[in-house]
């Protein structure tokens, strides 16, 4: 884990303050994580995702959040402590695999990505010959079991992209260049100012609709998946999707007459635009961009730092 | 559903510069059992609305929640736990009370928007705001003793159930322990939805930080939260959630009265509660305005689990910290399980009430407390 501030001074006299309670409460002694070595861990996990300035409340009620006794028992698993790999296995065992079919929806492919997460807890060999394990990472921000799930939900995503950009490399050389020769680079179908109206409307919308319109109409999720995924009832979504999508479409046409389109003209470039839909849909289906979504080798956090 | 034109998808479909990490697993987890700091939730959801892949991961981690075997015994609903987009609905809901409370053609309307909530509910009558007479004065909170209040509010609820003439809603404006008055307002339900601004939320928490509980759900259950929460436990033994038990509750309120089922009728709550970032908040208008609560008078609880059942309300967070109110919020008795010599250590993470008298407390440090007397008595599980 690399750590490259250093603990400020707030962050550790919150871990001085709180330490006796929270290595109490973390169960820390019975999986051989001492009272320094467990200091240390919380120094670590506030430091990551607090603030420079974070003042000694905030550090204070940053740590009284954090999940102390699966931390403890993830960090002593990663160490080795065989007493910790038994209650985790009791624990987590069948959960995992639980959760892993779910995912997965197939018998074969669930245990093909559990086994394949297990041996990255368990631990791969890193460059300095010194096996690290996956859990070493666990900040306990949220429950251990749900750190599985979405671990196991990130690995299923890169799988699922790899095969996806072999199927469609194959493809290409199929029948692919054909295909991509009749289709011209700038396809001029969109008015500018049509374009222009829509960024401001999405723009004019919260970061939430924004992520519930691209879940429905761009991911193709369900009303229920939504409403799991943001911990909302799923006729809360219902209406919301409708409602947004309604005003969206009144915003952008006010949008276009105000940047002088006659009303009729703004009704026309919406048709056209409609009209092309299921054109755009498959070029955008084909056209997944490359990158791996979740390296193991990134350490993806800085970018959520608070402000 | 309505199709969106093309060139909303588009931009819809965002980008997402190469530099641009995604939030690691933790943040994630944490976005989804609503345990992140309130600064934190911005950054993410605004990824959110640009990464399709942190999506999916979202989508499928949740999907993969495994449903507890007990909440399919209760008949409480999937239960939204967040206000962020529910006021066109609660709007809806108010003015569905009205028409309700006027006249009987208001049932079945309101029945088709809020289904749930029926389902939620012991008895119709029960949903409909305490508050038909209640709004004619205004009184110290302070003044008058919890049994009062609490039985008040009681006789409240049956007279609002026989005179169904002009339903007041009541907005809560003052904290109730700075002292002040509680004052209420005398608007018909139906005129003051209809009078409501439409996007207008003054002092709302802003969207999607929000962990609430629904007024009317009688059963409340936090849904993904506890059941994160509980995952070393075993599972209340439903016979101890069913079980008789004749003992008054804690508050004195004449709920003793013998009745058929184990479930005695409390009164429905005048607020939404919510957990916003660590603060205990309630709002008196479906999510307009929120005010924060503070029962501990000044220690600087975390709120992390909070339970509503009513006018019973639970609610909990870091420091072993754990309160109860049985009227709503007005006045406030910490509670420390113990038994047998332990106390109840760690951070409050979940709060399972069934009825008024069956409950389950959940701590990060992995302990599971019961009680089956509203919390005068506990045991370690």
């Amino acid at each position: 884990m690399s750590i490259n501030k250093t603990i400020s001074n707030h962050v550790q006299s919150a871990v001085a303050e709180l330490l006796p309670e929270l290595h109490g409460n973390s169960n820390g002694e019975r999986v051989g994580i001492s009272s320094e070595a467990f200091g240390a861990i919380l120094g670590e996990v506030a430091t990551k995702y607090l603030p420079g300035d974070a003042t000694h409340q905030q550090a204070r009620t940053f740590l009284l959040t954090l999940r102390v006794e699966e931390l403890t028992l993830a960090r002593a698993c990663a160490a080795g402590n065989d007493a910790a790999w038994e209650i985790f296995l009791t624990r987590y065992r069948e959960k995992l695999y639980q959760a892993a079919l779910r995912i997965a929806r197939e018998d074969s492919s669930a245990r093909d990505l559990a086994d394949t997460l297990y041996a990255e807890l368990y631990g791969t060999a890193s460059r300095g010959g010194e096996r690290v394990s996956k859990l070493s990472s666990f900040t306990g921000r949220g429950s251990l079991e749900g750190w599985l799930r979405t671990v196991l939900a990130q690995e299923f995503v890169n799988r699922y992209r790899r095969t996806k950009r072999l199927v469609s490399l194959d493809e290409e050389s199929d029948e692919g260049s054909q295909f991509a020769a009749s289709e011209p680079e700038a396809v001029p179908t969109v008015d500018a100012r049509l374009e222009l109206a829509v960024s401001s409307a999405l723009a004019a919308l919260s970061a939430e609709d924004r992520t519930i319109l691209a879940a429905y109409y761009i991911d193709g999720r369900t009303l229920a998946e939504i409403a799991r995924m943001l911990g909302v009832h799923e006729s809360t979504i219902s209406r919301k999707v409708d409602k947004l999508a309604k005003s969206l479409r009144k915003r952008i046409m006010a949008e276009m007459v105000q940047q002088g389109m006659t009303r009729r003209q703004a009704e026309e470039a919406f048709e056209v635009d409609v009209r092309d839909l299921q054109i755009d849909i498959r070029r955008a289906l084909t056209q997944e961009s490359t990158s791996t979504a979740f390296s193991e080798k990134k350490e993806p956090v800085k970018e959520v730092r608070n402000r | 559903m309505r199709k969106l034109p093309q060139s909303v998808l588009k931009q819809l479909r965002g980008t997402l510069p190469e530099s641009e990490l995604h939030p690691d697993s933790d943040l994630l987890t944490a976005f989804v059992e609503n345990s992140l700091l309130v600064q934190e939730r911005a950054p993410v959801i605004d990824h959110l609305a640009r990464c399709k892949d942190c999506r999916d991961v979202l989508a499928m981690a949740a999907s993969a929640i495994e449903v507890p075997n007990q909440t399919r015994t209760l008949p409480a609903p999937r239960f939204a736990h967040s206000p962020w987009f529910v006021w066109p609905a609660f709007r809806w809901a108010a003015l569905a009370a009205g028409i309700l409370i006027i006249t009987s053609v208001g049932i079945l309307q309101y029945g088709h928007n809020r289904p749930t909530r029926q389902v939620a509910s012991n008895s119709l009558p029960n949903e409909i705001p305490v508050s038909s007479q209640s709004g004619a004065s205004a009184y110290p909170a302070e003044q008058r003793p919890l049994q009062d209040k609490a039985s008040d509010a009681r006789g409240k609820a049956s007279e609002a159930q026989k005179v169904p003439t002009a339903a007041k809603r009541r907005d809560l404006r003052d904290a109730p322990g700075s002292g002040q008055e509680v004052e209420f307002e005398r608007k018909s339900a139906a005129v003051q939805s209809l009078e409501a601004p439409a996007n207008k939320r003054p002092n709302s928490p802003s969207p999607g930080e929000i962990l609430a509980t629904d007024v009317a759900t009688a059963q409340t259950q936090l849904a993904q939260n506890q059941s994160v929460a509980s995952l070393s436990g075993p599972s209340v033994n439903p016979d101890i959630v069913k079980a008789k038990n004749p003992v008054s509750n804690q508050s004195g309120q004449s709920l003793t009265a013998p009745l058929p089922q184990s479930q005695q009728p409390i009164s429905p709550s005048n607020f939404r509660w919510a957990i916003n970032g660590g603060a205990l908040q309630r709002s008196g208008d479906g999510g307009r305005v929120w005010e924060t609560v503070n029962p501990g008078a000044g220690s600087a609880t975390q709120f992390l689990a909070i339970a509503v059942n009513g006018v019973e309300v639970w609610a909990g967070g870091s420091g072993n910290s754990l309160y109860h109110s049985a009227d709503d919020g007005a006045h406030w008795t910490r509670v420390t399980p113990s038994s047998e010599g332990t106390s109840m250590t760690g951070n409050v993470i979940g709060i399972q009430f069934s009825d008024a008298q069956h409950g389950k407390i959940t701590t990060s440090s992995s302990e599971i407390w019961l009680t089956s007397d509203a919390g005068r008595t506990w045991i370690k599980q």
